[in-house]
Formats: structure tokens, C-alpha cells, sequence
């Protein structure tokens, strides 16, 4: 059953694999945005999104299909596809017609991330995807991965960094966080908060900035004092995913800052990987389990919910939302 | 055509399916089968005769092939012992008497080691593609049967008799060229080529490569022919895809050869006859078998293009879908496609 009052699948920029997952000469497999796509990397090195079915005969062109030069070429008669959705080869026939081509997908390629930009009506993109919150160089560390598949819609993950209220609850954090600052700017929006966490015995002052990039990016730096002597500074890119109706997928890509001792490099990642794991598994269940409420009853020390609501509206287009969710919402 | 939620061709066209190897199917067998969401039961009497039943008894509903066991010429239910005839009527009770009970017998025929039912009515509105005299009369080695489960529907699979271009591309022939035509004669459809396989045998350590003429006949969706004319042989594969459910289509590849009398090797006539074609029918199962394993992965991840994108040198895929439309009663092809799980209507 569908819980939302609005389309699953906004517009903006998501994440559909990472870049290392997508080598060169590679096809890689996505199911997303309630759509069946592809992601291969030809010669030249750009990766590409097309529709994973060729307009053909309706062959699975990751199903057995392999990258020629700059193309796909189709496991069924062997039709080659260039990035941007055009046929051009059918090696039984001389004359392409105007009309064979399939859907190819805006691309951005950034940290390692591989983006797909989708609109409902199909407009070009309206923003960039922003550099990501860490150097990729040899002074932070190899990133580390997370992957979670959860039943809920990708606003729920939006919503969660200002409800400051759910941190000491959910999270292993000793009082809410505060928030000193909130900017909304487009289609980005950015809150920093001071927060004290207990879970693994930090003491002093763990600022985070989270800043958002459309719904399907997220960027957060965080530092984190751990007495007077040691800070630790990590970044985090956090994508969320649309995959269907009722799924999304979440991913983290997060690397810290290095010091000078490798006994604490080597000691800090078993502890990082332990702790933004257990931050999120924490959410899931009451994701995957919560209704959502348009018209919330919130307390005066509640974060600033509806500020954020707002800013979500604009990646909506307006005949999306599907009717009956509407229905049941109202009923 | 109707399609499901994933754009994979769905529906269920009338025709001959088959149901079992004739092989697995001693007198006194009880196979437990379905086809398009049915549950059968099929079975052969202790005189030979192969029975397709409608699976579940008339009475209190067991299911006759979980414990039911041929007795003569009847099947006896498990759970009271009634017993059934060949035509279906209840001809036996523990208790005496004649009950007016009878359960659905479904038209069967038997042909190249493979038992075939008809889907449609009572009463089959057309019959499998006689075979062609010049064959009959020949020697045919015992048929090597394989069985395949793939999730596809066998529209797609019969598709591929007449996609030309797809024989270089997935089965690595060369220079594939049309030498008749698409013919559509009612529920039969033939079409020939000319082809080159240089592919090798036992997986490319003997290279070969030879030219032959393949020439398919279908009947119905369930049910295509090819028969290739080479090196001094015969060679008959028939390929029949079985829908079980909404997803999975069974398919059974039966490979025969027979020595042309008069053109055997000087080697051969040295060699028992029988022995030299079940050897030859065996390696021909075999690479006949690897032929049709290459398009199986297209068939599991491939959606119904309604309509295809062609272009010049693909194959008669148009009327191709048209002929193919005569199979699907006006119910279950109207513009209305049935959702997969209202099929149960047809289940009884």
C-alpha cells in the first residue's frame, strides 16, 4: 500500500552505482526510479544510462550484451547503441532508421559516485551535483561502503536530519542536537548542528553540516572531539535512491581525515564503520513502519519540520502524485 | 497482445502442449503436471494408453497424481478410491454402484517420444503438423529428450523461428539466408534457410563447418520442427514449450536422426545400424541442445516490444504476431488483459 501523498520519485539528481563498480567495457544492471536501466562505461571512458531493454525486440541488453568502442551492442541481433541513445550499427542493415534509438539518461559523474538525473517531464537538469565533503587524495582515508534496501519513500531520510527531537531517542546522543544554522537556497539546503554525543564516550563539541543536493544527495562533514587531544573529521556522501513504489535504497560512502599515527588510521575504521552502521540501522524500523502525517502535531522542541516540507515541494511535479495514495491518505 | 506489469508477454493460447516424455511415462506411471495454472495428472494404463486428467478428483478434491495409482485401465483416486476411465467417467467406487461422476480427460496424443496435450476445449479444433511422408518411412533413432525451465512465454520462444537476424548474432551461424519464405497455413507456419554453423562439436574441440538447410514447422505456439538435411543424415529436433504458470514456460527438445538408406560413410555399414543412429541422435541432442541453451538468457530478461522497432533484414516478426493471434480466444486476447491473478478462473 502506497503511504505518501506524493509521487515516489521526484526530480533531481541519484545515485545508480558507484564509480568502481562500472569499470571500462563494463554493463552494469539498475533497477531505479521504478524504471529497468543500464550503466556501461565505453572506451572513451564516460559512463552512460540507457533504458536496460533495447527498442527492438526487447532484449535485456545487460543480459549477455557487451560494450563495443563507445557502444553497447545488443546480446539479440547485435543493434550497438552510442551514450546518448542513438543506434548506430545494425550490422544486417545499411540504413538506420531515424526512429532506432533508446532512452539515454542525463550522467554526472562526481566522487565516485555515479549520478542519473530524472525529471517527470523529462526537462534537462536544473542543478549540479556539488564536490563531495572530503579530498580524494592520500590524506583521507579509502572510502568505506554501506548499503541498505528500506521500505519507505526517500523524504523520510530528508525530514530525519531536522528532527532534532528523534536523536537522544533513536540515536545514541545524550541531548537533541541544536541547530545553528539553516539555509535553504534552490535546490539545496544546508543545516549545521551542534551536537554531544555519548555513544562511544565523545565528549566536547561534534559539529555536523548536512547539506542537501535535490533528495537523492547528501553531504555530511562531521568532526567529532574526543577529549583534548584527538579530533576525528570524516565526511560522508549519503545517496538515496527511489527504487520503487515502495523502496528505497540508501547508500554511504564515508572517508576520514588520516593523522600522522597509522595505529590510529587502522584503529579508527573498525570504530567509524561500527558507528554510522548502528546510527542508521537505528532508523530503519521506524521507516519502514511509520505513517506519514501531513498536518504533524509538533511540540515547541521540535526541529523545524515544515521549513524542510516546503523545501521538498519544489523537486514535486504537479500532475505526479498518484490519485489514489491521495484517496487513502484522506480516507 | 496482452502484457504483464513488467512489459513481459503474458496470456494463454490455445494449442498442443507437451506433458511428459514418453520415456518417463511407464504403464502404471502417475505424473503430477501443470499447464497454464492447471494442476493434470497424467498417466498411462497398464495397456499402454496415455491419460491427461484434470488433476484434482471431482469428489473431494484430492489430487489424483499425489498417491493415485493405475488399476488396469482406471486411475484410482487416493483419498476414496474412486476410480476413473480413459474418458474420464467415475467407473469404479469401493461401495458398488455407478456414481454420475466424471472428471475432465483432455484430448492427448503421442508423437516423437513426447505426450502431448491440447489447451482449448474438449474437442482439439486442429491437429499437430503431420509428418512429412519422405520422413516417415525412415529409420529414426530412440528420441533424446532435454528439459528446460525458463521464465518466458512460449510465444517468444516460437518468435525465434522466424527472426532471421538473430542466428548470427546469438547462434554464431554465418551467412543465414532465407530459402523459403514465412507460410502461414492456419494454426501451422513454415519457413526455411540456409545457414552456415562453424561452432565445432563437443564444445569447439572438433572444428566443423558445414552448410545445411534447416526447415521449421510450427503448430501453434507449443509445438516447432526444424529438420536439417546434412552430411547423409536426418536430423529432427522438436522444440515445445510448455506455460506451466504466469512466469515459467517448460520446454521440452526432443533430437532424432536417421541414416539416409543408401548414402551411408563405408565406415558406417560396418557398425549396427540402430547403435550408429542412437549415437549420432545422442551428439546431436547435445549440440542441438547447446543451440538452444544460448537464447535462454534472452528469453528470461527480455520484455514483449510491442510494436518492435524493425528494420530491412530482419525476419516476418509482423505476421509473425499476427498468425500468432489466432490462438488466443477472444476472452483472454480482447483489450482487456486478464491480471495474472484472475487466472484462476480457468483452474477447476
Amino acid at each position: 500500500m502506497y503511504r505518501y501523498p506524493f509521487t515516489p520519485y521526484p526530480n533531481g539528481w541519484f545515485r545508480l552505482a558507484y564509480s568502481h563498480e562500472v569499470a571500462r567495457g563494463a554493463i552494469h544492471r539498475v533497477s531505479a526510479l521504478g524504471q529497468e536501466l543500464i550503466v556501461f562505461r565505453g572506451a572513451d571512458g564516460r559512463a552512460a544510462v540507457l533504458d536496460a531493454h533495447c527498442p527492438h525486440l526487447g532484449a535485456d541488453l545487460s543480459a549477455g550484451g557487451r560494450v563495443v568502442g563507445n557502444t553497447v551492442a545488443c546480446p539479440f541481433h547485435d543493434w550497438q547503441f552510442a551514450g546518448d541513445g542513438r543506434c548506430v550499427k545494425i550490422p544486417y542493415c545499411e540504413k538506420i532508421p531515424k526512429k532506432a534509438a533508446t532512452r539515454a539518461w542525463p550522467v554526472c559523474e562526481r566522487d565516485g559516485v555515479v549520478y542519473v538525473y530524472h525529471d517527470a517531464h523529462g526537462r534537462a537538469p536544473a542543478f549540479d551535483v556539488p564536490k563531495g565533503p572530503f579530498r580524494a587524495d592520500a590524506t583521507w582515508s579509502r572510502p568505506m561502503y554501506f548499503k541498505w534496501r528500506i521500505r519507505m519513500h526517500i523524504q523520510e531520510v530528508v525530514e530525519n536530519a531536522v528532527d532534532t527531537a528523534h536523536f537522544p531517542v533513536v540515536h545514541a546522543y545524550g541531548k537533541p542536537p541544536v541547530i545553528e544554522r539553516l539555509d535553504t537556497d534552490g535546490p539545496s539546503f544546508t543545516v549545521k548542528l551542534a551536537t554531544q554525543r555519548f555513544g562511544m564516550n565523545f565528549v566536547g563539541p561534534s559539529p555536523i553540516t548536512i547539506s542537501y543536493t535535490g533528495m537523492g544527495v547528501t553531504h555530511a562533514h562531521l568532526t567529532a572531539a574526543l577529549g583534548n587531544r584527538f579530533q576525528i573529521e570524516a565526511g560522508v556522501i549519503l545517496n538515496t535512491t527511489p527504487i520503487d513504489q515502495e523502496h528505497c535504497e540508501i547508500t554511504i560512502m564515508a572517508r576520514y581525515r588520516k593523522s600522522w599515527n597509522p595505529l590510529w588510521n587502522a584503529l579508527l575504521r573498525p570504530i567509524m564503520q561500527h558507528e554510522i552502521r548502528n546510527d542508521f540501522q537505528n532508523d530503519i524500523p521506524i521507516w519502514e513502519t511509520k505513517r506519514y502525517h501531513e498536518k504533524p502535531i509538533l511540540s515547541a522542541a521540535d526541529g523545524p519540520i515544515h521549513v524542510l516540507r516546503k523545501w521538498c515541494r519544489q523537486f514535486y511535479s504537479e500532475a505526479e502524485a498518484p490519485a489514489a495514495a491521495v484517496a487513502a491518505q484522506a480516507g | 497482445m496482452a502484457v504483464d506489469s513488467h512489459l513481459r508477454l503474458s496470456g494463454q493460447p490455445t494449442g498442443w502442449y507437451a506433458v511428459a516424455f514418453s520415456d518417463e511415462l511407464a504403464p502404471g506411471t502417475v505424473l503430477r503436471r501443470r499447464l497454464m495454472n492447471q494442476e493434470l495428472v497424467v498417466f498411462r494404463t497398464e495397456s499402454g494408453v496415455p491419460v491427461v486428467m484434470d488433476g484434482y478428483c471431482p469428489h473431494l478434491g484430492a489430487h489424483l497424481a499425489e498417491g493415485g495409482r493405475v488399476v488396469g485401465e482406471q486411475l484410482r483416486c487416493p483419498f476414496h478410491d474412486l476410480g476413473f476411465a480413459i474418458d474420464g467417467r467415475c467407473a469404479y467406487t469401493p461401495h458398488g454402484g455407478r456414481p454420475k461422476l466424471r472428471t475432465r480427460s483432455w484430448p492427448v496424443r503421442e508423437r516423437h517420444g513426447v505426450v502431448v496435450t491440447y489447451h482449448g476445449g474438449d474437442e482439439p479444433a486442429w491437429e499437430l503438423r503431420p509428418i512429412e511422408p519422405e520422413h516417415a518411412e525412415l529409420e529414426w533413432s530412440r528420441p533424446a529428450g532435454r528439459l528446460w525451465r525458463i521464465r518466458t512465454h512460449p510465444q517468444e520462444i516460437i518468435e525465434n523461428t522466424v527472426d532471421v537476424s538473430h542466428f548470427s548474432t546469438v547462434h554464431g551461424y554465418e551467412r543465414v539466408e532465407i530459402a523459403e519464405g514465412m507460410k502461414a497455413d492456419g494454426p501451422h507456419l513454415t519457413m526455411s534457410y540456409t545457414v552456415i554453423r562453424d561452432r565445432g562439436l563437443f564444445g569447439r574441440h572438433v572444428p566443423t563447418r558445414f552448410r545445411f538447410r534447416l526447415d521449421i514447422a510450427a503448430s501453434g505456439v507449443g509445438y516447432s520442427r526444424v529438420q536439417i538435411a546434412a552430411l547423409g543424415l536426418r536430423l529432427r529436433t522438436v522444440v515445445m514449450p510448455t506455460p506451466v504458470d504466469d512466469e515459467t514456460t517448460e520446454v521440452r527438445v526432443v533430437t532424432q536422426i536417421a541414416l539416409v538408406p543408401g548414402k551411408d560413410h563405408w565406415a558406417a555399414r560396418m557398425l549396427p545400424r540402430q547403435w550408429l543412429a542412437d549415437l549420432a541422435g545422442r551428439i546431436a541432442a547435445s549440440e542441438m541442445g547447446r543451440d538452444f541453451a544460448a537464447d535462454i538468457r534472452i528469453w528470461e530478461h527480455k520484455r514483449y516490444q510491442d510494436p518492435p522497432r524493425l528494420v530491412a533484414g530482419d525476419g516476418p516478426i509482423g505476421p509473425y504476431r499476427t498468425w500468432a493471434r489466432q490462438f488466443y480466444r477472444a476472452d483472454a486476447a480482447g483489450a482487456e488483459p486478464r491480471p495474472a491473478s484472475l487466472n484462476l478462473a480457468g483452474d477447476r
